[in-house]
């Protein structure tokens, strides 16, 4: 059986099929946790998103125009709520990369090489983790979720070329934050 | 020849293609253009990270989560949608309310609507939190303005991106902050409020915050 697009879901939604919304749920909320994940850090703050997203994507869908695709709206509802608990946090609390590694990942790989990969990684996650609320959405939305910058610009409701600059100012400082530790 | 545009090369390489071999001309440019030569090195020391972090991530357990960050787990993925329904059944619906209300509620909306269109073209009402400040473009004179000072300057043109094209005021303001977080308004408010309320601030009030910042850190 062929897989029903969002557009189908949606509509299924609003004709009175309530269970329409759980399979859109399971389809996205995976991206919506790691999007918000990776703004805030901490595993609880970005269940928090989660949550509330798709609380507002239900009350929201009946009034959902689709002149957007359904993933860029739900990008745009899920950093908005992501930056606003940001801007909670303070710029503090916002800053801090540990949170990022809060849990242990398990795996049976060898030892060493397992170390060497998570210092590398956390070296970079921490890079990630110093930029400024903008550029580090930006950044996310780019590089891990690989979207496109004008998709991403829809999303935020910035010109293209804005969201290039974050993206350019980005990768600078990752660069730079990078060499500074390496010498 | 001119300078190779490494910045947009950049940003092509890492929106997905990779960049272009350079031309004997240009790696002939590169030989003995000490910026470009820089900027080649720091093309290539960039990349190479990028793509080290990305095949470090993908081969962690993780994916698609970031590479050092475990996955919550199947049960907490399983959990999201019971947990959403419980929090939709609690919260109340249209449907609770009792018979006669459900004609009175829609009619009190409409006319506190009617209210509230009468307030608002009345004249200009401040932001009210929550609400998304209204967002305009930078005029050319504004502009102008701030590409006379030379750290203004470096902002609005920080990739080759002058910021005539759809430059917005909150725009500008976020990249100011993010630029420098430590300098200009800063000193004088929240920048976070800042951003929430640009779109009520004077031009000229802007201009002065900075001016103010830097003179209170000297």
């Amino acid at each position: 059986m062929t897989e029903q697009t969002d557009r189908e879901l949606i509509g299924a939604f609003r004709n009175g099929d309530d269970s329409a919304f759980n399979l859109l749920v399971l389809r996205h909320q995976q991206r919506v946790y790691w999007l918000a994940r990776r703004i805030l850090g901490a595993h609880a703050d970005a269940d928090d998103v989660v949550q509330e997203v798709f609380l507002r994507v239900y009350r929201g869908l009946a009034r959902f125009r689709g002149d957007s695709e359904f993933t860029t709206w739900l990008h745009r509802i899920a950093v908005n709520l992501a930056l606003n608990e940001a801007r909670k946090q303070k710029l503090r609390n916002f800053f801090r990369s540990d949170l990022l590694h809060d849990e242990v990942p398990s795996g049976s790989d060898d030892p060493e090489r397992i170390l060497l990969r998570k210092e590398e990684q956390s070296l970079f996650d921490r890079a990630v983790a110093t930029l400024p609320p903008r550029q580090k959405t930006v950044f996310v939305m780019r590089y891990h979720e690989g979207m496109k910058f004008d998709e991403i610009a829809a999303a935020l409701r910035l010109s293209t070329g804005g969201v290039k600059s974050n993206y350019f100012h980005a990768l600078r400082r990752i660069d730079r934050f990078l060499k500074e530790r390496e010498r | 020849m001119n300078c190779i545009p490494f910045d947009e090369r950049l940003l092509d390489a890492t929106a997905g293609s990779a960049p272009a071999p350079l031309t004997a001309e240009e790696r002939l440019h590169v030989g003995s253009c000490p910026l470009c030569r820089e900027a080649a090195a720091g093309e290539e020391r960039l990349l190479r990270r990028l793509g080290a972090a990305a095949a470090s991530a993908a081969a962690s357990a993780a994916a698609p989560g970031p590479g050092s960050a475990p996955d919550p787990g199947p049960a907490y993925w399983n959990a999201t949608v019971p947990r959403l329904r419980r929090r939709l059944d609690a919260s109340p619906k249209f449907g609770d309310v009792p018979g006669p209300l459900r004609v009175l509620l829609p009619a009190a909306a409409a006319v506190a609507l009617a209210i509230v269109v009468g307030v608002f073209s009345a004249g200009p009402v401040p932001v009210v939190g929550g609400a998304e400040p209204p967002v305009r473009s930078l005029t050319e004179a504004e502009l102008q303005v701030l590409r006379q000072t030379e750290r203004h300057r470096a902002l609005l043109d920080p990739s080759g991106w002058n910021g005539t094209e759809e430059t917005t005021l909150a725009e500008f303001l976020a990249d100011l902050i993010d630029d420098d977080p430590d300098a200009g308004l800063l000193a004088v408010a929240d920048p976070l409020e800042v951003i929430a309320q640009a779109g009520d601030w004077e031009f000229a009030d802007i201009v002065g915050s900075l001016e103010m910042g830097r003179n209170n850190r000297r």
